[in-house]
C-alpha cells in the first residue's frame, strides 16, 4: 500500500496564515479530510461492506460508500485493496501512566492505622492527572490498532479513578475524552500495614462505603438545615467515592482469579455498587453467578506466556515428525506423551534424549491435568461466547502489542473472529458508554479506524495506519528483522558480559550480578544475588537493544525482566504478576573477551 | 477418574446454581452411635433431601445413594472447633484490634485440605482468624462441601457469627515487642478489650442518639466498631485463643463488667485450673488432647484436661487447629478417653455435639436425630478404637467421601503454571499453608 499525500490546499493556508498572527509553534493542519480510496470496510464485528471509500472529516466518518469522488480539500489516501476495521477500544490498561515511583519506606508509629495514601486509598485521583503523552505505552497500544483505552492508574486497594484516553495526542489534555469513568479497586493488601490482606482490604471497603453514604446523608442534612449543625469533615477519598455509593459511577474490580471474581460479585451484591469484572483469567466456575447477576466482563489479554512457548517446541517436534509418521498419531494431546514418542522415535534431537529420561506415571497425570488446566485458561473466551456473555477486554497484564497473538489463540481454541472483533470494539464501546460515538465505521461515528495490508487476524498482517478521532498516524514498519541464522550478533555484542544489577523492589533494595554469555542464537543470561546465590534465567530475548527474559524467585514467583541497552548502562522493569513492577538498572562491570 | 469429572464441572456451567447441593442417600444396617440417643445396632439411616428423616429398620430409598454400612459405625459428622483450612488469609497482623475483618471472605473452597478433613470424617470445621491481635477478626463456620467452587457454598448458612480473641504471648509479641504499641504484657492486653469494649458501648449510644431523632447528623460509621457492639449484643460469640488460667478468669471478669455472656475458650491448656469457675461463667472449652509446650506459657499442661473440664460440667470439645490433625480427630477423642476414662459416649460428644454446642449450631448437627442434617461419618471400626478408618463422609446427604473411590489427585483447581515434576505445591497461596495454625500469616510458627 502506498500513501500519498496531496497538498492542494498548502499554498492557501500559507497565505492565510500569513494574515493572522503568526505563532511558529502551531503548524495548521494542511487539511482535516481525508479519503480513504479503495479498501475492504470490516464496518462493525459482524458486518463487512467489501470495497468501499471513507470519507473522513474534521474527525468523523462522514461517508461510507463506493466511488466516493474526492473533495478537493481532501487527503487521499490511496487503500489499494487494504482492509480497515474499526479502532480498537481497550476496556482497561494503565497504558500512558509511568510505572510507579518507588516511595521511601515510611517510618509509620501504628501500622494498623497508616494515612490513606500509604493504604492505598486514593479514589480522588484520577488516571489522567498520572497519565504522561511521552508514555512509550501510547504509541505501542496505538500501533496494535487502539484509538482509546480506558487508562486505570496503579497502586495499592483503590489506585484512583480511570479516565478515558485518546491514544495519540501532545498532552494528557488533548487526549482526554472523560476524567472520571470509573473508580478503579484491587484485591491488593499494603505491604504490612493495614490491609494488608484480602479480609483486610474488604473490611476496608466496606468501612469506606458506608462511611461515604454517612457523609452523603451528613452533607444532606448540613445542606437542608437551618438550625447550626456539626459540619462534615472533609475527606477527599470519601468524597471521589460518591457517586459510587450513589451507583454513577461503576467500580472496575481487578478479579483475575475465580476466587477473587465470587468476592467481587459478593461485594457487589452487599453494598449495590455498579460492577465490571477485570482481568478475568479463570471465570469460568463464576458463570453462572455472573450471567444470574448481569455482570460486565473484560477478559485478561494474559494468556500464559511459558506454556505457549512450550506448545510451540511440540508443534516443531510434531512437525518434524510429520513426514513419517501419520498426523493421527501426532495430534495426541498429552504433552508428556508427545515427549515421550519423541522420546522413542530416537533418530531426532540426541541432545534432547540425554535430558528427558522416561516419565514415571505420576508426572504423566500431573502434566495432564496441567494441561487440561491451561487448556481451560485459553479456551475461556470460547467458553464466555458460547454462554452468551458480552466480553471486552483489558491489559493490566498482557501487552496490547501481542493482541493479535493472543486473541488468535483465543480463536484456534474456539473464539468467533466476529467476537474477538466485538471484544475489541463495540463491547468496550458499550460498557464505556460511547458506543454512539465509537466502535464502528459508520456515517456519523469518530473516524477511529486502522488500516491494515492483510486480513486483521492473518499471522503476517501488518497495520498501516491508524486513524484518531480522524488524523492518521502512520506506523513506521521496520523491515521485518530476518531471522538471521546466529541471531543478531551485533547487538548480542553489546549486552554480553558481566553487568551489576539493582533493583528497587517494594521490599528493599536488591543488588547482585547479572551475566550475559552464550552466542546470539543462545543468549544465557545468569542473575547472581547478594548471598552468592546464581540463578539462570529463561526465556531470553533480544530485540535491538532490549533483552527480556524470565527469572525464578521464591521458587513459584516469576519475575518478567526487560532492559534496554545503552553504552555501559542499562535501565528497565521487573514485572511480577499480580505485585506489579519495579526499575532496575545497572552498568558493565566487565566486558568479555 | 473423578478429577476428570471435576474438570468438566469446572468447564461448564451447569449445576453451578448458587443454593447448596442436598442429596438422598440410605447408609444400611450399620451400628449407629447416635451420641444424643444411645448405640442402635443394624440400624439404617435415611437421608432425605439433605436432612434425616428417617433412622429404623428395613426402610428403603427409590432415588439416591445406598451405603452399605454392614459391620460399620455410623456416627455424625465431626464438627472441628477450631481449624484454619480453607482460608487465603487467617492474620490481618496489622492492628491489636481487627474486629471488623472476616475469613469469611477469604474462603478458599479449592484448598485440599477440605477433602483430607473429609477423610477423617471431619463434615463442619470452624474456619478461624489467627492469634495476633488481642482482638482478631470475624470467623466463618464452614461445611465441607468439596467440589463446590463458589466460595459461598462453603459456608454454613445461618451459623451464628463468631470472632477471635487472644491473650498472652501472641498479641504481645505481634505488636508490642515488634512495634511498640500496647499490648505488650498481660496487663495491656486486658486493656486493650476494655477499651475497645468501651468505644463499642459510646458508639452504640450515638446511632440510639441518632436513630431516636435526638441528635441530627449521624455518628461516623465504624466497621471496627460495629462487630465490637455485635458481640456487646450478644449477637457474635466470643471464641478466645487462651492458655493460663489467670488470663482466662481476667477475660471473663472483663466480660462480667461488659455483660457479655458467651465465650468459648480456645486451647484453654490450663483451663482444668479453673474448670470450676468456666463452668460457673458458663464459658466453653476447646482443647487439644495432649499437644503443649511449644512455647513458654504451654508447658503446664495436661492430658487430663478434656475428662476434667467435662467432669466439671464445661462443655468441651477437642480440636484440630492443624490440617494434619483434623485428618484424625477421633483418635485425638480417644486419647482424652484413654487418660482421663471418659465414657465412648462422652469422648464422641467431644469432637460432635459439644463442638457443635459451642458454635451454636447443635439444633442441626452434632448427633444423629430425625430432623437434623444428613452429615454423617461411616467407619470401619469403632472410631475411637485404633483401627478405626473412615470410609464415606456425608454432607448434606451428599457423598463427599468415599474411601472405595478415593483418587490420587483430588484438586478442583490446578495451576496451570505449576512446576512439574516437584512435590504437589499446595502453598501457592503466600501466607497460607507455609505456616500452620493459628500465627499464619504473623511470620511466626506457634499456635
Amino acid at each position: 500500500m502506498t500513501i500519498r499525500r496531496i497538498l492542494l490546499l498548502s499554498s492557501v493556508l500559507w497565505t492565510i496564515s500569513l494574515h493572522a498572527q503568526i505563532d511558529y509553534d502551531i503548524i495548521p493542519e494542511v487539511s482535516n479530510t481525508y479519503l480513504i480510496n479503495d479498501v475492504h470496510i470490516q464496518v462493525s464485528p459482524t458486518d463487512s461492506f467489501g470495497l468501499g471509500d471513507i470519507l473522513i472529516e474534521d474527525g468523523y466518518i462522514i461517508n461510507v460508500s463506493r466511488n466516493i469522488t474526492a473533495p478537493v480539500e481532501a487527503i487521499v489516501i490511496e487503500g489499494d485493496s487494504a482492509y480497515v476495521y474499526p479502532a480498537f477500544i481497550a476496556g482497561l490498561s494503565h497504558t500512558g501512566i509511568p510505572s510507579a515511583e518507588e516511595k521511601s519506606k515510611p517510618n509509620i508509629r501504628f501500622r494498623g492505622y497508616p494515612p490513606n495514601t500509604l493504604a492505598g486509598v486514593t479514589p480522588e485521583i484520577s488516571a489522567y492527572s498520572k497519565m504522561k503523552a511521552s508514555e512509550s505505552s501510547i504509541k505501542s497500544m496505538r500501533e496494535a490498532g487502539f484509538a482509546i483505552s480506558h487508562v486505570v492508574p496503579n497502586g495499592g486497594m483503590l489506585p484512583g479513578q480511570g479516565s478515558l484516553m485518546l491514544l495519540s495526542g501532545d498532552s494528557a489534555d488533548d487526549m482526554l475524552l472523560n476524567e472520571k469513568q470509573s473508580c478503579f479497586f484491587q484485591f491488593k493488601g499494603a505491604p504490612r500495614i493495614f490491609p494488608a490482606t484480602v479480609i483486610g482490604v474488604m473490611a476496608k471497603w466496606r468501612d469506606l462505603y458506608h462511611k461515604t453514604e454517612g457523609l452523603i446523608k451528613h452533607k444532606t442534612t448540613y445542606k437542608a438545615s437551618t438550625s447550626p449543625l456539626k459540619r462534615p469533615k472533609k475527606d477527599v477519598s470519601l468524597e471521589a467515592l460518591i457517586p459510587v455509593v450513589n451507583k454513577e459511577m461503576p467500580v472496575y474490580m481487578n478479579t483475575a482469579k475465580a476466587k477473587s471474581i465470587f468476592r467481587a460479585i459478593t461485594l457487589q451484591k452487599e453494598l449495590g455498587h455498579k460492577l465490571v469484572l477485570t482481568e478475568v483469567k479463570q471465570g469460568w466456575p463464576a458463570i453462572a453467578k455472573i450471567k444470574q447477576n448481569n455482570i460486565s466482563v473484560l477478559l485478561s489479554t494474559d494468556l500464559l506466556k511459558a506454556n505457549e512457548d512450550k506448545g510451540k517446541k511440540s508443534e516443531k517436534d510434531d512437525k518434524g515428525k510429520d513426514k513419517k509418521t501419520d498426523k493421527e498419531e501426532t495430534k495426541a494431546t498429552e504433552t508428556a506423551l508427545e515427549k515421550t514418542t519423541a522420546v522413542a522415535n530416537g533418530e531426532e534431537e540426541k541432545k534432547k534424549t540425554k535430558e528427558e529420561k522416561p516419565k514415571d506415571p505420576e508426572t504423566i497425570a500431573l502434566e495432564k491435568r496441567k494441561k487440561e488446566s491451561v487448556d481451560a485458561y485459553v479456551g475461556q473466551a470460547a467458553l464466555f461466547e458460547k454462554e452468551g456473555i458480552p466480553f471486552g477486554f483489558s491489559f493490566i497484564k498482557g501487552k496490547a502489542k501481542d493482541t493479535k497473538k493472543t486473541v488468535n489463540r483465543m480463536i484456534e481454541a474456539g473464539l468467533s473472529k466476529s467476537t474477538a472483533l466485538a471484544a475489541l470494539t463495540t463491547v468496550p464501546a458499550q460498557l464505556l458508554g460511547i458506543d454512539k460515538q465509537v466502535g464502528t465505521i459508520q456515517k456519523g461515528k469518530m473516524g477511529n479506524l486502522f488500516i491494515c495490508d492483510k486480513p486483521y487476524f492473518e499471522e503476517a498482517s501488518q497495520i498501516k495506519n491508524v486513524f484518531i478521532d480522524g488524523k492518521p498516524n502512520e506506523i513506521d514498519i521496520k523491515p521485518k528483522k530476518e531471522k538471521k541464522e546466529g541471531g543478531d550478533s551485533s547487538a548480542f555484542k553489546s549486552v554480553k558480559g558481566s553487568w551489576s544489577f539493582s533493583a528497587t523492589t517494594p521490599d528493599g533494595i536488591h543488588t547482585g550480578k547479572m551475566i550475559v554469555s552464550g552466542d546470539a542464537e543462545n543468549i544465557e543470561v545468569k542473575m547472581i544475588d547478594e548471598d552468592g546465590e546464581e540463578e539462570n534465567c529463561t526465556d531470553v530475548a533480544l530485540d535491538g537493544q532490549t533483552l527480556t527474559f524470565d527469572r525464578k524467585v521464591g521458587g513459584t514467583m516469576t519475575v518478567n525482566v526487560e532492559l534496554t541497552f545503552e553504552d555501559d548502562s542499562y535501565s528497565g522493569t521487573g514485572n511480577i504478576a499480580d505485585y506489579g513492577s519495579f526499575p532496575i538498572e545497572g552498568s558493565k562491570t566487565s566486558p568479555e573477551k | 477418574m473423578k478429577h476428570i469429572y471435576i474438570f468438566f464441572l469446572l468447564c461448564s456451567s451447569n449445576g453451578l446454581i448458587a443454593q447448596v447441593e442436598t442429596g438422598d442417600v440410605l447408609i444400611k444396617n450399620g451400628t449407629v452411635l447416635t451420641i444424643t440417643d444411645g448405640i442402635k445396632d443394624s440400624t439404617d439411616v435415611l437421608i432425605r433431601n439433605g436432612k434425616i428423616s428417617q433412622i429404623g429398620k428395613n426402610l428403603t430409598i427409590s432415588n439416591g445413594e445406598t451405603i452399605d454400612a454392614t459391620g460399620l459405625y455410623v456416627m455424625p459428622g465431626i464438627v472441628d472447633a477450631h481449624s484454619h483450612i480453607a482460608l487465603d488469609a487467617v492474620n490481618e497482623a496489622t492492628r491489636p484490634v481487627t474486629a471488623d475483618v472476616w475469613v469469611g471472605d477469604a474462603l478458599d473452597p479449592y484448598d485440599v485440605d477440605i477433602y483430607r478433613a473429609l477423610a477423617g470424617g471431619v463434615t463442619i470445621s470452624h474456619a478461624m482468624h489467627g492469634s495476633a491481635n488481642a482482638i482478631g477478626g470475624q470467623c466463618e463456620t464452614i461445611k465441607h462441601r468439596w467440589g463446590v467452587l463458589d466460595p459461598d457454598e462453603l459456608r454454613m448458612e445461618g451459623a451464628p457469627r463468631t470472632i477471635k480473641f487472644a491473650l498472652g504471648e501472641n498479641p504481645m509479641r505481634v505488636h508490642g515487642e515488634r512495634s511498640e504499641i500496647v499490648p505488650n504484657t498481660r496487663m495491656g492486653i486486658e486493656q486493650v478489650f476494655r477499651q475497645s469494649f468501651a468505644e463499642g458501648q459510646e458508639y452504640q449510644a450515638a446511632w440510639k442518639k441518632y436513630n431516636s431523632g435526638q441528635t441530627k447528623t449521624p455518628p461516623v460509621y465504624d466497621h471496627k466498631k460495629e462487630a465490637i457492639v455485635g458481640i456487646l449484643t450478644g449477637e457474635i460469640m466470643i471464641h478466645c485463643h487462651s492458655y493460663r488460667a489467670d488470663e482466662i478468669l481476667m477475660l471473663m471478669n472483663v466480660l462480667k463488667d461488659y455483660g457479655v455472656k458467651k465465650i468459648c475458650f480456645q486451647h484453654v491448656n490450663e483451663g482444668f485450673k479453673v474448670a470450676p469457675e468456666l463452668a460457673e461463667f458458663g464459658a466453653y472449652a476447646s482443647v487439644f488432647s495432649d499437644w503443649w509446650a511449644y512455647k513458654f506459657e504451654v508447658y503446664y499442661s495436661t492430658a487430663y484436661n478434656a475428662a476434667i473440664l467435662t467432669r466439671n460440667g464445661v462443655v468441651t470439645s477437642i480440636n484440630s487447629d492443624s490440617k494434619e490433625l483434623i485428618r484424625h480427630l477421633y483418635h485425638e477423642a480417644a486419647k482424652a478417653q484413654k487418660y482421663g476414662e471418659l465414657t465412648d459416649n462422652e469422648s464422641l460428644r467431644l469432637i460432635t455435639i459439644n463442638p457443635a454446642i459451642q458454635l451454636g449450631i447443635d439444633d442441626r448437627v452434632g448427633s444423629i436425630e430425625v430432623g437434623k442434617e444428613g452429615d454423617i461419618a461411616v467407619f470401619k471400626n469403632h472410631p475411637l478404637s485404633i483401627y478405626a478408618r473412615a470410609q464415606y463422609t456425608v454432607v448434606d446427604g451428599v457423598i463427599r467421601f468415599d474411601s472405595t473411590h478415593d483418587p490420587v489427585d483430588m484438586r478442583v483447581d490446578v495451576d496451570p503454571e505449576e512446576g512439574i515434576p516437584a512435590f504437589i505445591d499446595s502453598a501457592k497461596h503466600s501466607g497460607h499453608n507455609c505456616e500452620e495454625g493459628c500465627m499464619q500469616g504473623a511470620h511466626t510458627h506457634q499456635h
